[in-house]
């Protein structure tokens, strides 16, 4: 393995785009992609010892629909599936039924074969309502619910919805009723957040701060308010004046009524923390072909290798392929400029222009293999045909070139990281079919 | 608290002064979370003032709220004319709309040129395989160069790439008349729209130039 040191400046590179390049004057001949490990998906999915799926990587690159297609696709092979998103687009929650807010799995409806598939969308309020409602007496619970700092927060200061999905899968694998849980991630710019703001925000609630605005309510049963006004403690009374009186009443308020969950919110994040590190829990790490998204899997594939989590191996989505590899982009942009400029010296290509006494002399079989029909004219219509698609053919090859040296980067970085590209689709996915195309997609070996 | 940190900056960007007591900045421009969270990330200083209601933060987050919604601040949505973006736009809208955030427009980014869709659009339609492939010839395609002039035959290797070309053309036209109906979507918003060109070889600062021109020349800046 390369150096640390290495490795940063390789990581660099892979998320360096290529930019600049088409126009430095590099030929876009497709070479042949750097070998790399396939992906079984098929073979993960079916193994009985995973158990838990967890699909990261940064926002916009498919997280979802490779979750809900993967937990489609292991149902349909026999298996009793749960997958819990996170933001599914609108026409897919509502065909995956994922419409009911009550923050419970449901049985998902047009599932073929033996197994079993449910699926929830996650609702982080309610999920932060679950624990406090599962820890507190329901006086205290009711004074948490009701607070407006609790209430803040629950739904959403950073980290409130990383940490949620980590409590959520808790519980869902404690409950024990599928063989099989697939997680969705939720989307933000940096992969690694789901492994940190669990922590972040775990550590802010059970933290020192709170500690010390917690310390003076509990001496002699005074309430905050009066030590803050005393100053006996210099901190409190300097945050006091900044935030504002009635800010430390609310959080010390909050902070009392969650006295008997104080070491839960860490305990439980470092909890389900262990279980992503357990064997049967597989990562997958999603991307996409682009500078972005590959930086960030690598930030990723790095990270579970030093928390010691398992990397099943890396999905990339929205690969673009031709089926005329062989025409480059100049010698396809060349050819459509040729078809567009008008006819200088060239006669309009008909017969009757070639030497009148060689088609005098030939004879049809002298002819070689030409169709029945050949056109005696090329209509401007099919010059301008031919244009438009040399140049779209051009844009494409130069778009697969970028999508290679991308790929080509990180495999170069992390050869023994098992690969499978999937081809784009020509739009959203929506429904249950379009989740099955994608998990055909995903095990076509290639 | 990031979230109040940038907005919070944003905002003394807009009211500095330079040197000789002017406004230093003409217009100062933010980036911002995705849609989906826009509201939200713009709103978070009504909930630290709701939280704080006495002492500096409040007076700060009251005077960052003033900014942000005063008549000379705008809310722009960028989008691809794909259909999860544009929801997520309409959407957006609907929220700005709501929580009583002023909305600019909605910049339609990386749009293919025109010319390419009328052949897309033409190849999806009928059979025109051996003209093609003639055509294809005549320019070179698949020929070697010099060897030009008339042809009345073509060569193998042309032909060959008939039809994965075409299989492109109608990939395309697939997508031009998905574009259309987003295009249509945003539309229906009866918000001003812009459009920003597709760069094929990626963003670098020349670009960034053409956007920016792009944008110039639409009224955009």
């Amino acid at each position: 393995m390369s150096s640390t040191t290495a490795k940063k400046a390789g990581q660099a590179a892979a998320g360096q785009a290529a930019s600049g390049q088409a126009a430095s004057g590099q030929a876009t001949a497709l070479r042949d992609p750097l070998a790399a490990r396939q992906l079984d998906v098929d073979a993960l999915i079916d193994d009985p010892e995973t158990a838990i799926v967890v699909c990261c990587g940064s926002g916009g690159v498919g997280k979802t629909t490779t979750a809900a297609a993967l937990g489609l696709r292991a149902a349909e092979r026999g298996r009793k599936v749960v997958v819990l998103t996170i933001d599914p687009a609108r026409r897919l929650a509502q065909s995956m039924g994922l419409t009911e807010l009550d923050n419970t799995p449901r049985v998902v409806k047009g599932v073929n074969g033996s197994g079993e598939l449910q699926a929830m969308m996650l609702d982080m309020k309610r999920t932060f309502d679950e624990v406090v409602l599962a820890h507190a007496d329901p006086e205290r619970a009711r004074q948490i619910m009701e607070n407006p700092f609790y209430q803040s927060l629950s739904s959403g200061f950073a980290g409130t919805q990383e940490y949620m999905a980590m409590e959520k899968l808790g519980q869902l694998q404690a409950e024990g009723s599928w063989d099989l849980i697939v997680v969705d991630t939720p989307p933000s710019r940096s992969a690694l957040d789901f492994l940190d703001a669990p922590n972040r925000l775990g550590s802010f609630l059970d933290g020192k701060l709170i500690r010390i605005l917690m310390a003076p309510a509990k001496v002699g049963g005074r309430s905050a308010m009066k030590f803050l006004n005393v100053g006996m403690n210099m901190f409190t009374g300097v945050l006091g004046k900044v935030l504002g009186a009635n800010v430390l009443q609310d959080v010390s308020t909050f902070v009392t009524a969650m006295d008997s969950m104080f070491g839960g919110f860490r305990e439980r994040a470092d909890r389900t923390y262990r279980l992503l590190q357990a064997p049967g829990t597989a990562f997958l790490v999603v991307a996409a072909p682009e500078r972005d998204a590959l930086r960030e899997a690598a930030y990723f594939v790095d990270r579970l290798e030093t928390d010691r989590m398992p990397l099943a191996g890396l999905v990339l989505n929205r690969v673009h392929s031709t089926g005329a590899p062989q025409l480059t982009a100049e010698r396809a942009l060349a050819a459509a400029e040729t078809l567009e400029s008008p006819d200088q010296d060239d006669p309009p290509a008909s017969p009757s222009a070639s030497t009148p006494s060689a088609t005098a002399s030939t004879t049809p079989s002298t002819a070689p293999a030409t169709p029945p029909s050949t056109p005696e004219t090329i209509s401007a219509e099919t010059e301008v045909l031919a244009a438009g698609l040399l140049r779209l053919h051009a844009e494409r090859m130069q778009r697969i070139v970028r999508e290679r040296r991308m790929r080509d980067r990180f495999v170069s970085i992390y050869p023994d990281v098992p690969v499978v590209e999937v081809p784009a689709l020509a739009g959203d996915v929506h429904d249950l079919d379009g989740l099955r195309e994608i998990g055909e997609r995903l095990n076509n070996r290639h | 608290m990031r979230d109040v940190l940038l907005t919070g900056k944003a905002c003394e960007a807009v009211r500095r002064k330079g040197p000789d007591g002017r406004l230093l900045y003409d217009a100062v421009v933010m980036d911002a979370p995705p849609t989906g969270r826009v509201s939200r990330f713009l709103n978070i200083n009504t909930e630290v003032a709701g939280l704080a209601r006495f002492g500096p933060i409040f007076t700060q987050s009251q005077a960052v709220m003033r900014v942000i919604r005063s008549p000379e601040t705008l809310v722009h949505l960028v989008t691809l004319l794909e259909e999860m973006p544009v929801q997520e736009t309409v959407d957006g809208v609907t929220e700005l709309r709501a929580a009583g955030l002023p909305v600019g427009g909605v910049f339609v980014n990386m749009v293919r040129p025109p010319v390419l869709d009328e052949a897309a659009v033409l190849a999806a339609e009928g059979d025109h395989t051996e003209e093609l492939a003639l055509a294809l010839a005549d320019a070179g395609v698949g020929t070697r160069p010099g060897r030009g002039g008339t042809r009345r035959t073509v060569p193998a290797a042309t032909r060959k790439l008939v039809g994965p070309l075409l299989a492109q053309g109608r990939e395309h036209a697939a997508r031009v008349l998905l574009e259309r109906e987003q295009r249509a979507d945003v539309q229906a918003l009866k918000l001003p729209m812009y459009e920003l060109p597709l760069l094929g070889g990626g963003v670098d600062l020349g670009g960034l130039y053409r956007l920016a021109a792009a944008l110039k020349e639409q009224g955009a800046a």
